[in-house]
């Protein structure tokens, strides 16, 4: 603080001093800061008197932002020359704070008024935070303010909160403790201007200081020493004689004046501000057309990190050299030594396989160590099948694509993906309410089902939940199906990509023809491009590996026991048998690709990982790859879906379109199968 | 129930407190999802690794100074 020339500490205005730095609420009267505070502090509430005043000031100790802070709830004001005591408690809290954090709370609707307090906290050369808070009653009445652009023309945070809604705390919580000076300076009278200069002439002394006293603030009388105020009695009445208006009103009208000008400055900002790269990335990224290329330029990316390098090195890494040489080897050993029976394993390329033979005739409990063997390391053993798909080949790949999608969540490219296909939609006179849903998709498909129930009609509705079911894998799974395509060639995954592409887009036709009239519009409100923050990311993906584990993996091992009993009881080769015609002859692929269709019931990433070891081991070539990922692709995503697809749209009807669902997934592989054979194509 | 988080919405950039409503999803009674109540796009919850790194790392991230922007 700058005016200690002049000010002699008032001597009963300080709040206890020691502990955490504060973290002052200021703002004018009814603005929420009240209910912010309850929300930053929660608990451990003081209420004092400010010294020499009935004045209650409230205050709590709270981490903000990650850091120790005392906040403080100042009184409503209006100004910084006070007008009543409350006025005069907050303006003198604000003056004996030096170094905390200030944030000024506004009302968003009220942005005039709240300026107006902004521009005297500037000219008092405090560093502070803007929240504009009741945002949501802004919006209601359509008088939403641009934070990012005023924060670019203040050049301070600000932040758009509703305490009410609690929309934005978090953010009203980063950004509190890191205040800035504002880049603003009001420009007075030129009488004005020439005393403020003569006030603070051999005093080192903000404008602030300098205007009250011009406007004759008596409360500030005990910052200035007895000897001084002769000299600015005299400065204050030589620049009142050239100005015609009292002086009070003479500055309070320059603020006016300058908050309009700062509206002015902050709309036209957004305008101008467009040259700037990342708005011009985050404009051409929502454009119909432009944002295709973005799209496309963003699955390359994803294809290339995901596809061949999570894929590619991370399972080699554990899957090749330490599942196979090491975990497995480890267990096939342990099980073989705890229960005996006669049987000798697979051995390739030096490495203990699960498969074996010799194990005829068996005693009765030869036969019961041979069925726990098996359990675990069997053919469709836990750890032999189950834990070698979960660990070694889908989590790298999950892993890797997490990292991706944190990535895509944390630049803000979301929602304009999502704006960026509606319009896209609605330029081709399809349906652009399906959009959210399918973006909404990428996070769980489950969920985006149930978001059905948001669309008008029946037929919306089912058109959504077959395209979610279809088009739309959920980021784990997206994961794994990239990771197929990484060893492919570019046409493969061009092929691969065109028909789920022209899935979405017959179902958004349908969609047109049977829900006509104008779609409507769903609001998105746009963050602005944002570098990813590698702390955020890898909280992200540790939580989402997490949560992947957690849930995938038991219905890995369920699948595997499945398949162990089929196995066990000889109906997987029955189901083989019967499932041979359509899977051998119709889609070209070997019998046991039977398997990874049955386990794709319960999660198509499961059976999307059966294929990828299918791949792995050399037993689908490129054709084969690209049919089964686009069958696999196009399948109900996941058993949850498909109960929650039952229950939303009652059992007849869930069955048509799992029905559909399977019809449609198999009878465009068998297509393209009939196809890239008729054209001879190997697709290497 | 009241769920003392706050959450960041990655879609639609909404800060909320509290997981309004966790999963509809019929496999698993408490699933780690959290909704966000305004666009309904849903996101996992910071899971029990990084509340135990979170601990960990608490008293070294102390020391790190708030950053100008
Ligand atoms: N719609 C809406 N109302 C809000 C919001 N924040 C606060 N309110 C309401 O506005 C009124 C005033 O809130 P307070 O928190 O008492 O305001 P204050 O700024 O502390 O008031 P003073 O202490 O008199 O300065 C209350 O009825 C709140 O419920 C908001 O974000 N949106
Ligand atoms: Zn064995
Ligand atoms: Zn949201």
């Amino acid at each position: 603080m700058s005016q200690l020339a002049l000010q002699r500490c008032h001597p009963t205005a300080e709040l206890p001093t020691g502990g955490p730095r504060k973290l002052l609420l200021i703002g004018n009267p009814n603005v929420g800061k009240s209910l912010l505070f309850g929300f930053l502090t929660k608990r451990y509430v003081t209420v004092s008197n400010y010294p020499g005043t009935t004045v209650e000031i409230t205050s709590a100790k709270a981490t903000i932002g990650g850091e120790q802070r005392l906040v403080v709830d100042t009184p409503g004001t209006n100004g910084l020359i006070p007008q009543s005591d409350d006025e005069r408690v907050a303006r003198d809290i604000l003056l004996n704070s030096p170094g905390a954090d200030v944030v000024q709370v506004g009302d968003m609707s009220n942005i005039r008024r709240t300026l107006l307090l902004s521009l005297q906290i500037a000219e008092y050369g405090v560093p502070f935070t803007l929240c504009l808070n009741m945002s949501d009653e802004a919006r209601e009445r359509n008088s939403e303010v641009d934070a990012t652009a005023l924060s670019e023309t203040l050049g301070i945070p600000v932040v758009a909160t509703s305490a009410l809604r609690r929309w934005n705390l978090e953010r009203l919580k980063r950004e509190a403790v890191r205040p800035a000076l504002a880049r603003v300076t009001t420009q007075y009278p030129e009488a004005i201007e020439e005393g403020i200069a003569e006030i603070s002439r051999g005093e080192e002394l903000t404008r602030g200081f300098a205007l009250a006293i011009l406007a004759g603030d008596e409360t500030l009388t005990p910052f200035i020493a007895e000897e001084k105020r002769p000299r600015l009695d005299a400065i204050r009445q030589e620049v009142q004689r050239k100005v015609r208006l009292p002086l009070s009103v003479a500055i309070a009208n320059a603020r006016v004046a300058a908050v309009d000008k700062l509206l002015g400055e902050a709309s036209t900002q957004k305008a101008a501000s467009r040259s700037n790269f990342r708005d011009w990335l985050g404009g051409i990224s929502m454009h119909p057309i432009w944002g295709v290329p973005v799209l496309a330029f963003v699955l390359y990316v994803a294809w290339w990190f995901v596809g061949k390098f999570g894929a590619g090195q991370m399972v080699d890494l554990l899957e090749s050299k330490i599942f196979e040489q090491h975990v497995n080897v480890w267990t096939i050993q342990l099980l073989d030594f705890l229960a005996r029976f006669p049987h000798q394993h697979a051995i390739e390329e030096k490495l203990i396989r699960a498969a074996y033979t010799g194990a005829a005739g068996l005693t009765f409990t030869q036969q019961v160590a041979k069925f726990f063997h098996d359990i675990v390391v069997g053919p469709y053993g836990i750890v032999t099948m189950a834990l070698t798909y979960a660990i070694a080949i889908v989590l790298p790949v999950v892993i890797t694509f997490f990292f991706f999608f944190g990535v895509l969540e944390d630049s803000g490219y979301l929602p304009r993906l999502a704006v960026m296909l509606n319009r896209l939609f609605r330029k081709m006179g399809l349906n652009g309410k399906a959009v959210l849903p399918m973006v909404l998709g990428l996070g769980c498909d489950t969920m985006a089902t149930l978001t059905t129930r948001i669309l008008e009609t029946k037929k919306e509705a089912t058109i959504v939940t077959i395209l979610l079911a279809l088009g739309v894998p959920c980021s784990a799974q997206l994961g794994v199906i990239m990771a197929m395509l990484g060893p492919l060639s570019f046409t493969a995954v061009a092929i691969w990509l065109s028909v789920i592409v022209g899935t979405i887009f017959l179902v958004g036709y349908l969609a047109a023809k049977v829900v006509p009239g104008e779609a409507g519009d769903f609001i998105l409100e746009i963050p602005p491009i944002r570098i990813p923050r590698l702390s955020n990311i890898t909280i992200k993906v540790l939580a989402r590996t997490e949560w992947y584990l957690k849930e995938a993996v038991p219905l890995f091992i369920i699948g595997t026991l499945l398949l162990y009993v089929l196995d066990a009881t000889q109906m997987l080769s029955r189901i083989q048998q019967i499932m041979s015609p359509l899977v051998v002859a119709g889609l070209g692929l070997p019998a046991e690709a039977s398997n990874a269709f049955l386990i794709g019931f319960l999660r198509r990433d499961y059976g999307a990982a059966g294929l990828f070891a299918m791949q792995r081991a050399g037993q689908l070539n490129a054709v084969q790859t690209v049919v089964s990922l686009t069958v696999i692709t196009l399948f109900i995503p996941c058993i949850a879906n498909l109960l929650v697809i039952l229950k939303e749209r009652g059992t007849r009807m869930g069955l048509a379109i799992a029905g559909f669902i399977i019809v449609y997934s198999f009878g465009i592989g068998v297509v393209m199968n009939v196809v890239f054979k008729a054209f001879k194509v190997t697709l290497s | 129930m009241i769920d003392e988080h706050q959450y960041d919405c990655p879609l639609c950039g909404l800060d909320f407190f509290g997981a309004t409503c966790h999963s509809a999803c019929p496999m698993s009674g408490d699933c780690a999802m959290v909704r966000c109540p305004r666009c309904g796009y849903e996101f996992v919850q910071e899971g029990s690794i990084v509340a135990m790194l979170r601990r960990f790392t608490a008293p070294w991230r102390k020391h790190d100074s708030p950053g100008h922007r």
